[in-house]
């Protein structure tokens, strides 16, 4: 119809070349052959071009939290935005699974895993864990002159009162983490009393898990509650930040990966779930976000030396994913009622 | 220049973009008097006139009004108001708050404005349109709006920019009658710009016929009528023949060739009759010239196309 | 004979209708069902009529509803107040500059979003440059103040740029009648230019509300623990999955544009005459309006700082896509445009192509749909050109979960597919296109449409080779309108888009929620330029075509 208006001018050719040419190389196109992945995990890119360079199978993925990845998925009334989901806290993936919003996988390579870090069913299995600590920005600290908090306890102290920045938990799976093991330890009173204080240090609550830790090294935080990755750790290279693992027990939850029910393309989803079990997928996993992973072989990185096992909150994973709903309305209860 | 007129424009210049446009433009008007600025478009009257309203800057030249120099006040400041080609009127007012506008900007109270404004609105007819808002009254209505508007702050010079241009021909004529009557009446100082030749030969005293921004004749119409300096001008205030007689060129008015059925010195055809009421105009080719003649309806011999006559020539000016 | 020339006219007439419900069906599935959709599952949020939801915010969050119209109006004024000083100072006193100021202004509309809170966090934040660096201060920059700064710095080109279109339309000679008549430029000003140019700046302040409300993406990024119902909605959907909720906020959010968008309709047909009167307007600028050096400076001193804030902001973006912050001095690197070219280059050639469908899809189906809307004047042809003037009103989120709401399921399953993302951004701007093609229609003489049937042309014929080609510009002006706004807008889109059909304002709005500035920085400089690039290229065809 557009050559229509005019055959002869140059223009239309131009445009329809322009057009033709944007069309060609869209990779809406390609979609078919690729595996679509929803991600909340560092070095997702690289990750993800090691297993295409493995396998063959290209990957397009998005950074989403796992909460909105659980909301999302529930919005849309269990139809898939993506074959496979990757990181993020299991329990978003726990309650997925329980809704019937993913498809039961067990993989060949998954016998290794401790039952801790995998859905018994074979919803999910765990990658590697998420464990929550602090992540500071020395210069903010030794500029306004604050020692640096060590404990859950230091967080809500006055002192500390604007500067430290903590993610929703309806969003953030290492929130959830934090919230939902802090309440199995302290009971829920205590656990409760102890999240009101922190609030009122937290001057907003960061509505996505990766917005405190990249805040705290832009030094516009001082303190922000992050997941204690390789990746975060590591950006001490760049940004004059530390890692705290708190004294008084450090958060948990396995960082979940599940394909979801009706996927288009399951054997790929398949295929990246064994890759990733595999000891040569956690290890570039590992290398190139660095944590503890769920192979009990694997070791544990050097950026986390002196780090034991036994300092993780001894939680039921399983009641974290159930509760979920319940601790969110909770939460926000809490939060709002003052 | 007359020092002693009213209104002296002395060598006013102006260009836009290195292009004069009025060049060297003197004019002295008389208390009272109105002066038409007559000429095609491009001539430089609106810039003339927009100059002496102070919407434009002069390059150089000076405006004397009642002996003191005004070319350096800005437009509020001017004792002169304009009625412009489009009026110009306040959309969002009624007539009333129109008129009342200059006299408000004066500095009158709300009261007497009103009062003065209600006054000119029954001098000139809209009495019972003060409160209708203007873009609903008439061509003509608006046209009054327009006049009252600048008439009730008794200012000392009136420019009108054609301000006939949007009318019908009826209309007009008797606005032009209006406009005439309202001048006189409060004996007003007044220029008027148009491209039309009746309306200035119609309305003014005096007429300045202008070329590439400067004036080429200035005098009564019926001077420049019948004693126009040159082809230009004869052929701004009327209908103008050139006809080449032997190795001279001949400059006739329409009305000043006769037709003779007989044969006679001057030969011709009869091209084309047009019946124009009180006129019959004939086209005649003579000797290769395309010449009209406008002979009084009845009084003209009774003459058809491709016919035969000969022409004898009244009073002429020659061609330079 | 005779019945052959009836059944002849007969057939014609089908055709007609054959085409305008063709036409009508588009606007009916893509734009009311999604919003019916909306008001129903705000309803009926478990399949039965409940009042619940509403009755819950009303109640519990009337301070969240009191907040977002409090800061959405305050945003407004403040906006429509600088536009105001900088369209005067544009129309009456910078005549050496006007050229460059409006191009500069027409550049900072080609914005993305956040690019303000982005450079106002790097330069003016906790440990923004200027503040923490060169002034030595800590300040808090996130809250109401944080957002209303930035939506009004965001919206002062659009809303400068609409007020200065009003006053090219004002007849100078108007102005100089009163000052010929004495009034000097304060009493012109207030008395003749502002009056006729009201319905101007109140159009530019409804758009400015409009989008105000439904900006759920600065009080993120900026708004700290201020949030709005904008991003409430936002946040049940993305947050707690609940859908019900987040339509019952986006219906709350209608409201006020609803009524603000009656209001100037009203507005408009009371002050009719006056923009009809204005109408036949040369186009030769104003001079007729002297503002006295004290005016004329105070209104260049806003425009300047403007300007400079304008620059500061977008040399900020530039600068950060290759420069970092790191312990206290500037590093060059190019970290962060090899982490773009790396996971977001598909995104950003997939924006180019879903703007440029969308674009020419839209103008195209725009231009159609205006041509019987104006060919075939009817109650009906009111009410679907009213239909399709409704996106225009629509926040952002309302939208973008209609989508989610009607084409989730059978028959038009389209979630999670490259085609909802399109027709989202398509159907979005059709007022757009609508409304300048029947503007374009407008100046087109009807004399030329009944001499080319005259002269025995067809229909469709007329339509291709004499209509069509006629509304070029119109045509042209909605591809550009179209494609800058699908390659800037993200408030609808966001609730569609999914690892196959991610666009780059998804990927910079994710970027900045984690803080990520420098990637950031290098998203929003490829948004800016590539845009930009389109539009010249346009807009000189549009001149050139046009002069």
């Amino acid at each position: 119809m557009l050559c229509k208006f005019q055959p002869g001018k140059p223009q239309w050719y131009l445009t329809l070349l322009v057009l033709a040419f944007s069309l060609f190389n869209s990779p809406a196109f390609a979609a078919e052959q690729t595996l679509a992945v929803v991600a909340a995990y560092g070095g997702k890119e690289a990750i993800f071009a090691e297993f295409t360079k493995k396998t063959g199978i290209k990957v397009e993925f998005i950074d989403m939290s796992s909460g909105e990845v659980l909301a999302r998925t529930e919005a849309e009334g269990g139809k898939p935005m993506a074959d496979l989901w990757f990181g993020g806290g299991a329990d978003s993936f726990i309650k997925a699974g329980q809704k019937g919003l993913l498809e039961m996988y067990s993989s060949p390579e998954a016998a290794t895993v401790p039952p801790q870090y995998k859905d018994p069913k074979g919803y999910w299995t765990g990658v590697s864990l998420v464990m929550a600590g602090f992540l500071v920005n020395t210069e903010v600290l030794a500029e306004k002159k604050l020692p640096v908090p060590q404990t859950w306890a230091d967080l809500i102290k006055p002192e500390y009162k604007g500067e430290v920045l903590v993610a929703d938990p309806a969003i953030s799976g290492t929130t959830y983490a934090v919230v939902a093991c802090l309440l199995q330890k302290m009971g829920e009173e205590e656990g409760w009393k102890y999240f009101e204080a922190l609030s009122k240090n937290v001057p907003f609550f960061a509505k996505r898990g990766g917005e405190p830790p990249k805040k705290v090294a832009a030094g516009e935080m001082a303190v922000g509650v992050a997941p204690l990755s390789g990746e975060f750790i590591n950006m001490k290279n760049k940004f004059p930040i530390d890692t705290v693992f708190p004294k008084d027990g450090i958060p948990w939850v396995p960082a979940g990966m599940a394909i979801f029910k009706n996927a288009q393309n399951l054997a790929a989803a398949k295929a990246f779930v064994d890759w990733a079990l595999t000891v040569e997928g956690q290890t570039i996993i590992q290398e190139k976000d660095p944590r503890i992973m769920v192979r009990p072989e694997m070791p544990t990185p050097k950026e986390m030396q002196g780090f034991s096992t036994s300092d993780l909150i001894p939680v039921d994973i399983i009641k974290i994913g159930t509760e979920r709903q319940q601790v969110l309305d909770a939460w926000a209860k809490h939060m709002t009622a003052k | 220049m007359n020092s002693t007129a009213f209104l002296n424009i002395e060598n006013l210049c102006k260009s836009f973009a290195h292009r004069s446009v009025v060049s060297d433009f003197c004019l002295a008007v008389n208390q009272g008097e109105l002066v038409s600025l007559l000429g095609p478009s491009g001539c430089g009257k609106t810039t003339t006139l927009r100059l002496v309203g102070g919407f434009l800057e002069p390059d150089s030249g000076e405006i004397f009004l009642d002996g003191i120099a005004i070319q350096n006040l800005l437009p509020e400041n001017r004792p002169v108001c304009t009625v412009f080609q489009s009026y110009a009127l306040f959309p969002h007012m009624t007539t009333l708050e129109n008129v009342m506008y200059g006299l408000r900007c004066s500095g009158l109270g709300f009261q007497p404005s009103r009062h003065k404004a209600l006054e000119m609105l029954s001098t000139v007819g809209l009495a019972d349109q003060a409160s209708q808002n203007v873009t609903r009254l008439s061509g003509g209505q608006q046209q009054r709006v327009a006049l009252a508007r600048v008439l009730v702050l008794n200012p000392k010079v009136l420019l009108l920019d054609e301000p006939f241009s949007n009318m019908d021909a009826n209309l007009r004529v008797q606005m032009r009658d209006e406009v005439r009557s309202l001048q006189s009446r409060f004996n007003l100082t007044t220029i008027f710009v148009t491209h039309d030749r009746e309306e200035a030969m119609g309305l003014s005293d005096r007429i300045a016929v202008m070329q590439d921004g400067c004036i080429v004749q200035f005098g009564t119409p019926r001077e420049i009528y019948t004693s126009p300096v040159n082809l230009y001008v004869a052929e701004c205030v009327g209908h103008v023949n050139k006809v080449h007689i032997g190795d001279r060129v001949l400059a006739i008015r329409p009305e000043h060739v006769q037709i003779n059925k007989d044969r006679g010195e001057h030969n011709g055809i009869v091209v084309s009759v047009s019946y124009l009421g009180f006129i019959t105009r004939y086209l005649i080719d003579y000797q290769g010239d395309q010449i009209s003649v406008d002979v009084i309806s009845g009084h003209s011999p009774d003459l058809r196309q491709g016919e035969q006559v000969s022409l004898s020539f009244g009073s002429s000016f020659p061609v330079v | 004979m005779m019945s052959f020339e009836k059944s002849q006219i007969r057939s014609v007439r089908y055709t007609d209708l054959f085409i305008a419900l063709l036409l009508t069906l588009p606007v009916l599935i893509f734009i009311v069902w999604p919003i019916v959709e909306v008001i129903v599952k705000s309803f009926l949020p478990e399949g039965f009529f409940s009042l619940e939801i509403y009755r819950n915010l009303f109640v519990h969050n009337s301070r969240l509803i009191f907040d977002s119209i409090l800061s959405a109006i305050l945003s407004t004024v403040l906006t429509i107040i600088f536009a105001l000083a900088i369209a005067l100072y544009v129309a009456f006193c910078s005549a050496r500059f006007k050229r460059s100021i409006l191009v500069a202004l027409m550049l900072t509309m080609i914005s993305p979003p956040f690019v303000s809170s982005l450079a106002y966090i790097m330069l003016f934040g906790k440990r923004g440059y200027i503040v923490h660096h060169v002034l030595g201060l800590t300040w808090n920059p996130y809250g109401m103040h944080g957002v209303i700064l930035m939506q009004v710095l965001s919206n002062i080109s659009l809303a400068a740029l609409l007020i200065i279109g009003m006053f090219a339309m004002l007849d100078p000679r108007t102005l100089e009648a009163s000052r010929d008549l004495g009034g000097k430029s304060w009493r012109t000003l207030c008395s003749i230019v502002l009056p006729l140019s009201m319905p101007g700046i109140v159009a530019a302040g409804f758009i400015v509300l409009i989008k105000c409300l439904a900006d759920f993406g600065t009080p993120i990024i900026i708004g700290g623990r201020f949030t709005l119902l904008a991003t409430e909605a936002y946040l049940a959907v993305i947050g707690r999955g609940n859908l019900p909720l987040a339509s019952a906020i986006s219906v709350i959010i209608l409201i006020p544009s609803l009524m603000a968008f009656f209001f100037y309709r009203h507005y408009i047909r009371q002050t009719h005459g006056v923009s009809v009167a204005m109408q036949k307007i040369g186009d030769r600028g104003i001079e007729g309006l002297a503002m006295g050096s004290w005016a004329s400076s105070t209104l260049g001193m806003l425009t300047w700082f403007f300007l400079f804030l304008m620059l500061l902001q977008y040399g900020a973006i530039l600068f950060a896509t290759v420069f970092d912050y790191r312990q206290g001095h500037f590093i060059f690197t190019l970290e962060h445009i090899q982490a773009i070219r790396l996971g977001k280059m598909a995104s950003f050639v997939r924006s180019l192509c879903y703007s440029f469908i969308a674009a020419i899809g839209v103008s195209l189906f725009g231009a159609l749909l205006s041509y019987y809307l104006e060919s075939h004047k009817g109650v009906s042809s009111k009410v679907v050109d009213f239909l399709s003037t409704l996106p225009y009103i629509l926040p952002g989120p309302f939208f973008g979960i209609g989508y989610i709401l009607a084409f989730n399921d059978a028959p038009l399953a389209l979630t999670g597919t490259s085609a909802i993302v399109v027709l989202n951004c398509m159907f979005r701007q059709l007022p757009v296109s609508t409304k300048a093609t029947s503007a374009g229609l407008t100046r087109i003489d009807p004399e030329t449409e009944n001499a080319a049937t005259d002269l025995g042309s067809g229909r469709l014929r007329l339509l291709f080779q004499i209509i069509l080609p006629l509304l070029k510009p119109a045509f042209l002006m909605s591809f550009i309108n179209t494609f800058t706004a699908t390659m800037t807008t993200v408030g609808a889109i966001i609730f569609l888009i999914t690892p196959q059909a991610k666009v780059v304002t998804v990927e910079l709005f994710n970027v900045l929620r984690d803080g990520d500035y420098g990637q950031g920085a290098v998203l929003a400089s490829m948004i800016i330029i590539s845009t930009l690039c389109v539009n010249l290229v346009f807009t000189r065809w549009v001149i050139r075509r046009n002069g």
